[in-house]
């Protein structure tokens, strides 16, 4: 994405604390960023409501690609919790939505 | 002239330990299997070594208890069909999340990043395109 002049945004419900913590861990190398308690999720239609350990709403797990004037051009949206997007997946839908300038 | 039956002579019961212990086995790898394929996203959504393993561990303890009639061997049948049920019923029921859908155009927001700094999607779709993953969150 960054060759593209984008960038990954991940999201979840977690607070910052968590969100912090865990890109440390995991050695991310993008932004999380934390929807704890914001609306996000419902505008997204990915909220999933008593979907964490303890009964919290929590996101159901989507990769959405977003091309520059705010239009979702790709999606892949999980029908279980264990579904995610392959990576060779949605690196096939960034090379066939942003093509790569020529050399 | 009756024909007498023939004197039963003592059989002695058939004993299935090693398959029984094999099944146990294979039940304890069912879920570590899973784990450790983790990392790949097609054995993850689809728990193939999972189901493999459960598989194997319930065709070997089943087919143990059929014969050997020992008590623990007859539990151990027991449990991996617990286990089976309790994986079905994991596997289409409690992973099951409700259908959705995002919008065609992606509603803008500000949110704070890991280290509080405002993220604005408006913003950063100026700089290009963007890819949103949302996960269910840290553990």
């Amino acid at each position: 994405m960054r060759a593209r002049g984008g960038g990954i945004l991940a999201i979840a419900a977690d607070d910052m604390e968590d969100a912090r913590r865990l890109r440390d861990e995991e050695e991310l190398p993008f932004r999380l960023l934390s929807a704890a308690g914001l609306t996000v999720l419902d505008d997204y239609g990915l909220a999933h409501p008593e979907g964490g350990l303890e009964g919290e709403t929590i996101a159901i797990p989507a990769e959405l690609l977003v091309a520059q004037d705010g239009t979702v051009v790709w999606q892949h949206v999980a029908g279980r919790i264990t579904d995610r997007a392959p990576p060779e997946r949605i690196l096939a839908a960034i090379e066939e939505h942003f093509p790569a300038r020529g050399p | 002239m009756v024909s007498t039956p023939p004197a039963p002579h003592a059989r002695p019961a058939p004993r299935r330990t090693t398959r029984a212990v094999f099944s146990l086995v294979a039940l304890l790898l069912a879920p570590l299997s899973w784990w450790w394929s983790i990392d790949d996203p097609y054995l993850r959504a689809s728990g193939a070594t999972a189901w493999t393993m459960l598989a194997a561990a319930l065709f070997l303890g089943l087919s143990a208890a059929w014969r050997d009639t020992r008590r623990w061997v007859r539990v151990v049948a027991g449990l991996e069909l617990a286990c089976g049920v309790f994986f079905v019923w994991a596997f289409f029921v409690l992973a099951k999340l409700p259908a959705a859908a995002a919008p065609p155009r992606a509603p803008d927001f500000t949110l704070p990043d890991q280290d509080g700094r405002p993220v604005t999607l408006a913003a950063e779709l100026r700089a290009g395109p963007q890819l949103l993953v949302f996960f269910r969150g840290h553990w």
